[in-house]
């Protein structure tokens, strides 16, 4: 209750995000603590991830205390934006079942339905294959990358 | 001298010039782009670099080093809308100098600022390694220790708007860090049983998704330039006695750009404005600044193209990288079994030599390039699709994140980082010393241990040994120099952008 009359609105979102640096910072000092201990007068395998903990926590409590003074404009993620982190995680998944070309295709075509700015689907579709064939050229011909086939067709 | 001939021999060839000319091309183009900066089209090119020896990858990677650098001058020049934040000082006299009818001349004036700025500071890159080479030979695991603690300071201290932000992104930087086996002792440190995560998070698909991917999901909120406002690009020439006026510009500002760097994490943006700011204050005509004043033109061009060159000198004396390209092209030497530093100065000095022949081979194709190529992109320009850059770089940047070792992790790896990327950007935390410590954290940490295993676990030798306690007065001084520049070049960019037109302050507002 004290916090809100101290705090603007604006600044949940990096509250939000201190809270949950502080608690990685307490998990990674605990998890770190059960690393074996030193050896030959080396700090241990743990030294250095407490240390850091133990930093990252102070400095989370001093982002908190900064916020009273200074908070950066925070704007809302666009829709669009999580769909396109949506549709990359989909992409790799969908890439090992259909394979590279197809799934590569699908992936431009969905991205660029998204960010439409009132091109013809003909225009889409020509965009999707162009930059299928593009990215086809550059890593399977030029980086001779190996691409997946996939389950389904390979 | 055999070594030079040598060198000779080894960058001359027929594959070598190919590439370095085509990474500079390659550089132009994208860094022309508004948006796409060097550090975006280093990252996404490395994959091209996957089948290459050390040597060729390395002349492609400088060149497309030198050629992003410069590219973004001809959108700050053309549009009005800097390519990269390191532009974004040319925009205050070029663009007005297009509106004047004078594009084709501010155009040839950024090639020629470009290209002597990137080749001063070769020359100074040149003999500054030589200056430290043996200095190099003295430094032992404390000083080691003392520098990369000195780097990651520096970084912090130039961390912009707030310390304590730019503080917790590179504790997160070492924190990712950790994954992985201990180095000392072969212990798996928060893997959670995952035999992927055991050789830790691959450098290379974490700075492609950090920023390359990231940067596509930036995009899909921004509006691209509209053609609009494209000024068709005019003939004019630059004349010799031009060229030859403007020589005491030329110098101070390659001066600035390679010493600003060698400091950490300062890059070319700081570098620009310094050498718009201090050519106005060294002008006979200050007045004319802002106005389409040629000096106004050559001073931040010539002075971001020098750090390069500039941010090497770390880089290849103690692996320190003095910016986001270099941290990529530290992961790029890594991925060929390099690792810049003392060990490459002493040992690896066949490599090092064809290394500054590309600098300078760069800029000389920035020259010849960077004039015929700027009609060509100026149509090009005029005809950028956002939607089909959008598709370009998140395709590019999942599939190059997947082709470094052909492993499913490493993708999502790239899709991962590309969201905490632009997560972290929104949040106001940058992601610049992140990247810089991911690389410094883990040499800090062996560097700690190793040097407690020689001394019997007595921490008193960091600060007992003489240049270990230079090294961290050193730390000090520089680490307050650091902190006021930051805040003067915090102050200058804000009041230069409030004289931006809503377009150019967008571009320029977009962090590097």
């Amino acid at each position: 209750m004290a916090m809100r009359h101290i705090l603007k609105r604006s600044a949940v979102p990096l509250l939000v995000t201190y809270s949950c640096l502080a608690a990685l910072s307490v998990a990674m000092f605990i998890l770190a603590r059960g690393f074996p201990g030193a050896h030959m007068g080396a700090a241990s395998p743990g030294f250095f991830p407490q240390v850091i903990a133990g930093l990252l926590l102070l400095l989370c409590i001093l982002g908190v205390l900064e916020l009273r003074r200074d908070v950066p404009t925070i704007t809302r993620v666009p829709l669009p934006v999580i769909a396109v982190m949506a549709l990359s995680i989909g992409y790799i998944l969908t890439m090992f079942y259909i394979g590279y070309y197809l799934s590569t295709f699908f992936y431009v075509l969905a991205l660029m339905s998204i960010v439409r700015s009132g091109a013809s689907w003909a225009r889409l579709l020509l965009d999707s294959v162009a930059i299928t064939a593009c990215s086809y050229l550059f890593f399977s011909v030029m980086v001779d990358a190996h691409l997946p086939s996939g389950a389904v067709f390979g | 001298m055999d070594q030079i001939a040598a060198a000779f021999l080894v960058a001359f060839t027929p594959l070598n010039l190919l590439l370095v000319v085509g990474g500079t091309i390659a550089g132009i183009v994208i860094g022309a782009i508004p948006g796409l900066t060097a550090t975006m089209a280093i990252a996404l090119l490395v994959p091209f670099t996957y089948g290459y020896d050390i040597i060729p990858a390395t002349a492609l990677l400088l060149g497309i080093y030198c050629g992003g650098m410069y590219g973004g001058s001809i959108s700050a020049i053309l549009l009005g809308v800097p390519g990269a934040p390191s532009n974004a000082a040319t925009t205050f006299d070029g663009y007005p100098m297009t509106r004047m009818g004078e594009s084709g001349k501010a155009i040839a004036l950024s090639t020629v600022a470009s290209a002597s700025g990137g080749i001063i500071s070769t020359i100074l890159l040149i003999f500054g390694l030589s200056l430290l080479a043996p200095l190099v030979l003295l430094f032992s695991n404390e000083e080691y220790f003392v520098l990369t603690v000195f780097g990651i300071i520096i970084v912090i201290s130039l961390s912009g708007r707030s310390l304590i932000r730019g503080f917790i992104s590179a504790v997160l930087g070492i924190t990712i860090s950790f994954v992985g086996l201990d180095k000392i002792m072969p212990y798996p440190r928060f893997t959670f049983g995952a035999t992927e995560l055991l050789t830790g998070f691959p450098i290379v698909p974490v700075l492609i998704g950090l920023f390359c991917l990231s940067q596509g999901f930036r995009m899909l909120e921004g509006q691209a330039p509209s053609s609009a406002t494209m000024i068709p690009m005019s003939r004019q020439r630059l004349s010799w006695s031009e060229i030859w006026s403007l020589r005491r510009i030329f110098l101070r500002s390659s001066l600035i750009g390679t010493l600003v760097g060698v400091i950490p994490a300062a890059g070319p943006n700081i570098a620009a404005f310094l050498g718009y700011s201090e050519a106005r204050r060294a002008s006979k005509h200050p007045e004319k600044f802002g106005t389409g004043f040629s000096e106004g033109v050559a001073a931040p061009e010539a002075a971001n193209n020098a750090v390069p060159a500039g941010a090497l000198l770390p880089l290849l004396s103690f692996g320190i990288p003095g910016d986001t390209v270099t941290v990529i092209l530290l992961g790029a030497l890594m991925l060929h079994g390099y690792a810049p530093g003392p060990l490459m100065v002493r040992e690896n000095t066949e490599f090092l030599y064809p290394m500054f022949l590309f600098l300078l081979m760069a800029n000389v194709a920035l020259l010849v390039f960077g004039l015929a190529l700027a009609r060509p992109i100026s149509l090009l320009l005029g005809r950028t699709s956002n939607r089909v850059l959008i598709g370009i770089i998140c395709v590019f940047s999942i599939v190059g994140g997947f082709a470094y070792n052909g492993q499913i992790t490493e993708a999502f790896i790239t899709v991962i980082f590309g969201i905490i990327g632009y997560t972290m950007e929104k949040f106001g935390l940058s992601v610049v010393p992140m990247s810089i410590t991911l690389i410094l954290g883990p040499m800090m940490e062996v560097y700690f241990r190793t040097a407690l295993i020689a001394n019997n676990g007595d921490p008193t030798v960091f600060f007992t040994r003489p240049l270990a306690l230079g090294l961290w007065l050193l730390a000090a001084v520089m680490a307050w120099a650091s902190f006021r520049v930051n805040r003067r070049i915090v102050a200058i960019e804000a009041a230069m952008i409030s004289g931006l037109d809503a377009p150019s302050r967008r571009a320029t507002e977009r962090k590097d």
